[in-house]
């Protein structure tokens, strides 16, 4: 019997193959947006990650008591050591020291007089130890305005806006003035290799970055960082992961009193990036679950025709002597296979676009020309668990209430009317 | 079994909910056939003829009265038991055939031994067999939609003949066939009759068929108008 | 130990015996004669206790009267040959490692100088406490076995870095003994214990002074004056731009 209903399944085409394919394509569209919409969602937070809060960010546990303040004083003494322990530790990681630092750029003329000033944002990263991947994680090389990227020591970027209004231009030189992880006053002279925009207000209007080197010499922070900011190699930002991490070492770290002992915070445990990756992950699931619901009421109706179609065909089932409850539960079995084979083969095909796209991307940097937001340069999908799984409410799930659905027909009409649309 | 009743209808009523009232298409019939008859229920349309035949068939119930077949009375069947009924003891031939067009003619055939849950080797040989009543060996492989009507008609003969059941209710079975096909096909059911005892209740108003009868039960607006047996 | 007794005694009982009490705006102009002078150089020693680590670093300054000073860091390493003019309201910085002279202006004279307790505003403001606040006499009291007028002071120019001040004065010297600063809503902003007091040309001059910024974590900064000198000439390039760079 079932031989012969896998038959029938295989040779109706429009038993078949067709609901197959209507539900492989909703479900690739259904996984292939999810990938979509999280990864965008994902890259404004990478975006975050990238400048300023990492996937997973090491600080001491005064300076993250007062994060903004940027206060070097409070700044991770024996770096090297704990950079060796972490990425032992965490393989999975890779670490990037970060100096932030405020003071004034001080632009001398002719004479050494100042001639323009201005309050700076500072930020140093490692530009030329050849090992790092800094340049390529904030995109400085497409942000690039005039000049060009850093190639020595003593040399810096600096916000397109932020140099007009200075009214420097690369190959000048010009004097941060700032204070030292011991509080002092210092001065440190720097000439400007070219100027950069990342389409982000706060950073453009007055940022200046610098070798990481260049900044531990002008803040006396020899072997010392702000902050170490850790990113999963996977690129991604993985919240439950990076909580474990962190929960993990914090724990390991806790029976220390000292208030510079190191501390770990996930991107999702600081403040206002918390509560955009809770709205990222709550607008990415109710844009899915929408998009979900609709396929869902497509291949919902597309089963409930399926079994429409077919009252004929039951007539004569039960008119042979099957039993209704037969004829409903081979309804319902065809509807599982087709709904996993349609899932399966659509959540393939989904993967395999959402992986093109998570891989490759669309450029969009053309088209965000002039754009004041910090938008991600290029589109890219993201594929997460639940990438994986979550084909299967439409396609599954749908497609066998459809069946349930027309099936109750089978139920409800009586079989000599079942008859009369036979007949008809 | 061959002078027993196998149908015994008794002052038997069905009516239709029909817009605000009711339409009643049976008004107290009462009827009896024997095991091996060759009868038909003949009359216009309208008269009521499949409706009782589809109560005889346990596709629908008496609104009063009873219908007893092969024992059991159709009105106390429960679902699962009236399917257990049409499994092995009905066979059912339609106007338009109804066969399943993605299956080929053998499997068309084989579907009511499959729920009987027989060996494959019984299946084989009581399909076989049916098709050589209806002369189709050699279209075993072919599928419906590649048959002729005469042919189609001849496959739900084969089918509802395999089991051998004690009954068999044809519905206006030579409706959309030629002359010469529905000869051929009524000719098979008479043999089919004579040869394995098989009861055949038709409802038709299509003379070719009436023609074939050996007992004709008219019916006119629900009523036995005449029951007329044809001298052998 | 007797003859302290005794002349605390004597001190004490001079007070008793109805020697009139100063009045408070007296009291702060002999506190002006002690501390201010035409000129003087000073060699100093300043100890910062930060958070984390304590650093000495030494400088020599030179000042004439209280519009004019220049301050020359000699150690540590990092610090030495840093420079700081001082031209009435005007403040240079010369920073050898630029080769730059920076005018410090605006919200940057709040910074910390060198990260002590001390802001570059409080190394400016040296004009006579008489010029900038009107003092009252809010008490007689004792402090480390020293009497003291207690008085406090509000200010009476609008551009002093703390509108209002308490002063615990040595009685008999004229030497403040403990300074607490105190911004506009009366918070307080720092506190200031003076000790080792020594007699020099006359004036009496504390030697070392604990500065504590109470906004600030750490253990303050000690000053210590090493050697100071009054009324020398000091040549007047000192006190030019040109001067920095030298």
């Amino acid at each position: 019997m079932i031989k012969f209903l896998i038959k029938g399944l295989w040779r109706d085409k429009s038993r078949s193959r067709l609901p197959v394919i209507v539900v492989a394509i909703g479900v690739m569209l259904t996984v292939f947006l999810h990938a979509y919409i999280t990864g965008f969602m994902g890259d404004t937070i990478e975006m975050n990650a990238s400048f300023s809060h990492g996937h997973i960010r090491v600080m001491t546990r005064a300076y993250a008591e007062n994060i903004e303040q940027m206060a070097n004083d409070l700044a991770l003494i024996e770096v090297n050591t704990l950079l060796s322990d972490l990425n032992e530790r965490y393989p999975e990681l890779t670490w990037s020291p970060r100096i932030r630092f405020g003071g004034l750029i001080d632009v001398p003329d002719e004479y050494g007089d100042t001639r323009s000033q201005g309050p700076a944002m500072g930020l140093g990263l490692d530009f030329l130890s050849g090992s790092s991947k800094e340049v390529e994680r904030l995109n400085i090389e497409n942000s690039l305005v005039r000049g060009r990227l850093i190639r020595h020591q003593g040399e810096a970027l600096i916000s397109e806006l932020f140099s007009q209004k200075l009214k420097i231009v690369p190959g000048d030189q010009v004097t941060i003035i700032g204070s030292c992880m011991n509080g002092s006053m210092i001065f440190y002279n720097v000439q400007i290799s070219g100027t950069v925009s990342f389409g982000a207000e706060a950073f453009d209007r007055g940022a200046i970055l610098v070798d990481i080197e260049d900044a531990r010499l002008a803040l006396d922070m020899g072997d010392a960082a702000s902050e170490l900011l850790g990113f999963l190699k996977t690129g991604f930002f993985d919240k439950e992961k990076i909580l474990k991490i962190a929960e993990g070492f914090n724990r390991s770290v806790v029976a220390d009193e000292d208030e510079y002992r190191p501390v770990m915070k996930g991107l999702s445990e600081q403040g206002s990036m918390g509560q955009y990756v809770v709205l990222a992950e709550v607008w990415s699931v109710y844009i899915s679950m929408v998009f979900v619901f609709a396929m869902a009421l497509v291949l919902w109706n597309a089963g409930l025709l399926g079994g429409l179609r077919r009252y004929g065909e039951f007539g004569v089932r039960l008119a042979m002597g099957e039993e209704k409850k037969h004829v409903y539960l081979s309804l319902i079995y065809e509807a599982i296979f087709i709904g996993i084979a349609g899932t399966v083969t659509g959540t393939a095909f989904g993967l395999l676009f959402s992986w093109l796209l998570q891989t490759y991307g669309i450029d969009i940097s053309g088209m965000m020309e002039g754009s004041s937001i910090m938008f991600p340069s290029s589109i890219r999908a993201r594929i997460t668990p639940a990438t994986y799984y979550l084909g299967f409410i439409p396609g599954l799930l749908s497609t066998i209430a459809g069946a349930m659905l027309a099936g109750i027909g089978i139920y409800k009409r009586k079989t000599s009317q079942l008859f009369k649309e036979l007949e008809a | 079994m061959e002078n027993s009743s196998i149908i015994q209808i008794n002052r038997l009523v069905k009516s239709f909910p029909a817009g605000k009232g009711e339409f009643t298409a049976l008004k107290g019939i009462d009827l009896q056939f024997k095991a091996g008859e060759f009868a038909g229920l003949v009359g216009p349309s309208g008269s009521g003829k499949t409706t009782l035949l589809n109560i005889v068939g346990s596709l629908d119930t008496p609104t009063k009265g009873e219908a007893i077949v092969l024992g059991k009375s159709i009105s106390h069947l429960s679902a699962r038991e009236a399917a257990h009924l049409r499994k092995h003891e009905l066979g059912f031939i339609f106007q338009t055939y109804n066969l399943l067009a993605v299956h080929t003619v053998y499997e068309n055939v084989e579907f009511p031994l499959l729920l009987l849950k027989l060996s494959f080797a019984q299946r084989k040989k009581m399909v076989m067999d049916a098709l050589e009543w209806v002369g189709l060996t050699d279209k075993l492989n072919s599928k419906p939609p590649k048959l002729s009507g005469g042919e189609c008609q001849r496959v739900a003969v084969a089918r509802a003949m395999v089991k051998k059941p004690s009954l068999v209710l044809a519905d206006e079975p030579t409706a959309n066939l030629d002359a010469a096909n529905s000869h051929n096909i009524l000719k098979t059911m008479e043999t089919l009759n004579r040869e394995l005892n098989t009861t055949f209740l038709f409802a038709t108003h299509d003379e070719k068929v009436i023609a074939y009868l050996k007992r004709k039960v008219h019916l006119k607006d629900g009523n036995v108008d005449q029951d007329e047996w044809v001298k052998q | 130990m007797k003859k302290i007794i005794v002349l605390f005694l004597t001190i004490a009982g001079i007070g008793l015996c109805g020697f009139s009490t100063p009045d408070a705006n007296e009291i702060l102009k002999k506190i002006d004669d002690n501390l201010s002078s035409d000129n003087q150089i000073m060699e100093a020693k300043m100890i910062i206790h930060g958070r984390r680590t304590s650093r000495t670093i030494t400088s020599r300054i030179y000042a004439v009267g209280n519009q004019k000073s220049f301050t020359e860091y000699l150690s540590p390493p990092r610090e030495q040959g840093t420079k700081m003019l001082k031209l009435e309201n005007q403040l240079w910085v010369y920073s050898p490692s630029t080769d730059r002279v920076i005018q410090i202006s605006g919200h940057m004279l709040r910074q910390s100088v060198m990260g002590s307790d001390l802001s570059y505003e409080d190394m400016m403001e040296d004009r006579k406490l008489t010029d900038t606040y009107n003092a009252q006499l809010i008490g007689l009291d004792t402090l480390d076995g020293r009497e003291i007028y207690l008085i406090e002071l509000e200010a009476k120019v609008p551009d002093v870095a703390y509108h209002g001040q308490k002063i615990w004065v040595d009685t008999e010297r004229f030497v403040p003994l403990k300074q607490e600063l105190y911004a506009r809503g009366g918070r307080l902003l720092k506190q200031v214990l003076l000790h080792d007091v020594i007699r020099v040309d006359g004036r009496w001059f504390p030697t070392k002074m604990i500065y504590k910024d109470m906004l600030k974590e750490g253990d303050g900064t000690e000053f210590h004056i090493i050697d100071i000198q009054f009324d020398v000439d000091i040549p007047e390039y000192i006190f030019t731009r040109a001067a920095l760079r030298r």
